[in-house]
């Protein structure tokens, strides 16, 4: 299991789940933050880089799908993970619309657990080198700034779409 | 013919000897006493009710035939004793009974040949008495008697027909008789007549009879139709009678009901019941009983009876067995039972289409501690591979892991508790606490997903109920699921659930951040079938369900209408201790 130098944040409700995604998490992710809501939970994400969100549905305050809402208002790439229960198919077919990366079931395999937040901390680095890279070829070749919002949200939607076949091979 | 000694005076009118008996009022001659006719109307009033009882024609018949008897022996004096001719003889004959008032008799014509003749009379009595009120008499003692001297004088049965009635004198009426030959005698014309007057009588009662039979079978169709019937019995039971009712019942003839044992007849899980009531009803604690017992038909069907019984007295007050009536109620006991049963159907139905709803909320329940157990044990088992076992962190551990677990079968217990429907559970004492945070297993997550605040709010102290703890769980289910879909389209969203001490028993509250229930339909939410949700949502049952409930279990469910917030109140008796 590669150590993945990434900053992590947990959003559960229960302390057993922040706690028992802490303790799997801890030895691959360097930087482990918690929150018990969506309202707490988009304080920090507003306050501090984060890279990766793993997050509950189900939550008082502002649930998990409210949250995304306004994660992607400030980052429209960040890797979001939902924690799913029985019977949120639905809840996940919107979360998909909304822009999230990937669902972890719950009950979860700690293994499953660990590979797709390293994948997600690798795709968020990835992401950031890409934008990195793009940001150099916008000024090149001197991209404006409407037509780069509408690159992004193509890119945006391709990614959704393979996400959707991925959710509904499974 | 020798004359009978007689004390009146006796007179010879030409050739025969009247005796006349004046106590009597009578005469006789040849030794036969015969009639007088008075003028005085007195027998006519006496005869009258029965001449119209009768009418003209028999009547007429009666008096005619009646007076051809005995012409045998006034022919016989015509040719023998009073003239040496028939004419004169008749003539003679005539001149003796004018004496008495049946007018004088001339001959106008006789033809043998033909055995026809005309006989003249005038100013008979028999004419006189009835002339006021009937003009058209027609003198039948006269024509009585001329008949039958002519029948014998011609030799061949004849009648006569009065021919010409005249009185055109004041003072004389006179009558014309037609003899002539008949095959119909007067004897013969006397049965016809009787015979068709009984052919009507006995019409008449048939008619009568019929009417009353179809009027006796109106009734007992009308009985029948009831599936009523009467019976009465002996002091040991035995049928003495029963109208059809209880054979169609049955299945059997009305004679094979008589004689039966009514005991019998019940059901044998009945019997002692109705033997209890009997012993009731002769000691006298009721004046009657009334009961719903079993009794057999044909093909070993049993028929549910509504049974009325009383005791019955004989003439001198003394106890002569019982009757009663009975009513086929076996088609109303199955409706009851069909009810009842679609009653507990629909419960039923109401509590799974809840569990449905809650499904989701459950499974998150049990994920939830699901993952807890999978982390710590994969966190052990990393702990072991990597060699940083500590026995003492892998104790607190497993620990967590037992306790996690147990959650998760609690959750389960509650879950297969509620499918039951409880009904027949025990009543034990059970602490309301545990019960409401049973209960909180299946609406919890789902009050968290839609931000729905909810609290508990007690004094700090647990109450003990006596109560079959899945059918309190169901109502307490039921509240906070009203209270759930009331208040989900509101922005300000909260429940709260409130146990209160009032002294025997334990008063909870669930109080929702809605409105209340507007004043039209508090009479109507307790009732089964209503409700406010749309089509699919609800089923209209949980309310009047929750409240039988609380009720079988001598406590109460209210709406208090002075909360200005919804607020139902469910009273529960404390556990006595």
């Amino acid at each position: 299991v590669p150590n993945a130098q990434g900053k992590l944040l947990i959003v559960d409700d229960e302390l057993g789940i922040r706690k028992a995604l802490s303790d799997i998490l801890c030895a691959t992710v360097s930087n482990i933050q918690v929150a018990c809501d969506g309202k707490e939970a988009l304080e920090i994400c507003r306050s501090r880089p984060i890279d990766v969100v793993i997050s509950d549905i189900a939550m008082p305050n502002m649930n998990g799908l409210e949250l995304l809402a306004h994660v992607r208002n400030i980052d429209l790439e960040m890797p979001f993970i939902f924690l799913t229960g029985y019977g949120d198919k639905e809840k996940a077919v919107e979360a998909l619309r909304l822009g999230a990366t990937d669902f972890l079931d719950k009950p979860f395999d700690p293994v499953e657990v660990i590979e797709i937040v390293s994948k997600a901390i690798e795709l968020a680095r990835a992401l950031k080198a890409v934008e990195v890279e793009v940001a150099k070829m916008y000024t090149q070749y001197a991209i404006p700034e409407d037509k780069r919002i509408e690159l992004r949200k193509m890119k945006m939607a391709i990614m959704m779409m393979k996400r959707f076949a991925k959710i509904y091979s499974k | 013919m020798s004359s009978t000694p007689n004390d009146g005076p006796s007179i010879v009118v030409n050739k025969v000897q009247i005796q006349w008996n004046g106590e009597g009022r009578g005469f006789s001659f040849f030794g036969r006493d015969s009639i007088i006719f008075w003028k005085k109307p007195s027998l006519v009033s006496i005869l009258e009710p029965l001449r119209l009882e009768l009418g003209d024609e028999y009547y007429s018949l009666i008096i005619a035939y009646e007076a051809s008897k005995g012409t045998y022996e006034d022919h016989h004096a015509m040719i023998s004793a009073l003239g040496p001719s028939f004419e004169e003889g008749f003539l003679n004959w005539g001149k003796a009974v004018s004496a008495a008032g049946w007018g004088s008799f001339s001959i106008l014509s006789i033809d043998w040949k033909k055995r026809e003749a005309l006989i003249q009379i005038d100013n008979p009595w028999e004419m006189e008495i009835y002339k006021a009120e009937h003009p058209n008499y027609n003198v039948p003692f006269l024509s009585g008697k001329i008949s039958g001297i002519f029948s014998y004088e011609f030799k061949t049965n004849c009648r006569c027909v009065v021919i010409s009635h005249c009185s055109a004198l004041e003072t004389t009426n006179r009558v014309v008789l037609k003899v002539y030959p008949s095959t119909e005698t007067l004897e013969s014309a006397l049965t016809a007549i009787q015979k068709q007057r009984s052919r009507s009588k006995v019409k008449q009662l048939r008619m009568m009879n019929s009417i009353l039979r179809s009027n006796q079978q109106r009734m007992m169709d009308l009985a029948n139709s009831f599936s009523v019937f009467i019976w009465e019995s002996e002091e040991n039971l035995v049928i003495r009678h029963a109208t059809p009712g209880l054979a169609s019942i049955l299945g059997i003839s009305e004679d094979e009901v008589l004689g039966t044992s009514l005991l019998e007849l019940l059901h044998s899980e009945d019997r002692d019941v109705f033997k209890d009531k009997l012993d009731e009803l002769r000691a006298g604690h009721h004046p009657f009983i009334k009961l719903q017992i079993r009794i057999k038909a044909n093909h070993d069907k049993f028929v549910w009876i509504a049974l009325f019984v009383k005791r019955s007295y004989d003439l001198s007050g003394n106890h002569s067995g019982y009757l009663g009536s009975g009513r086929d109620i076996t088609s109303q006991i199955q409706l009851e039972t069909q009810l009842a049963e679609q009653r507990l159907k629909s419960t039923q139905a109401s509590k799974m289409a809840a569990l449905g709803e809650m499904a989701a909320g459950i499974a998150h329940e049990i994920n939830n501690p699901l993952s807890v157990i999978i982390a710590t044990a994969w966190q052990l088992s990393q702990s072991i591979e990597q060699g940083r076992f500590n026995p003492e962190n892998a104790k607190a551990t497993l620990f967590e892991i037992q306790e996690t677990s147990k959650r998760i079968a609690n959750i389960i217990k509650g879950m297969r508790n509620f499918a039951r429907s409880g009904e027949m559970d025990p009543f034990i004492g059970y602490s309301l606490s545990a019960l409401v945070e049973e209960t909180l297993v299946y609406c919890r997550a789902r009050f968290r997903n839609h931000q729905i605040d909810f609290r508990i709010s007690n004094s700090g102290r647990d109450f003990q109920i006596e109560c079959r703890p899945v059918q309190i769980s169901q109502i307490l289910l039921n509240l906070l699921n009203n209270a759930f879909d009331a208040i989900l389209p509101l922005s300000e969203r909260w429940i709260e659930l409130r146990m209160e001490d009032r002294q025997d028993f334990v008063e909870i509250r669930i109080i929702d951040s809605g409105r209340g229930i507007s004043k039209e339909l508090h009479h109507k939410i307790m009732l089964p079938f209503f409700t406010t949700k749309a089509p699919g949502k609800g089923t209209g049952l949980g309310l009047g369900i929750s409240l039988s409930i609380a009720e079988s279990h001598g406590g109460s469910l209210a709406l208090d209408t002075q909360c200005t917030n919804t607020c139902f109140v469910l009273t529960l008796p404390k556990r006595r201790l």
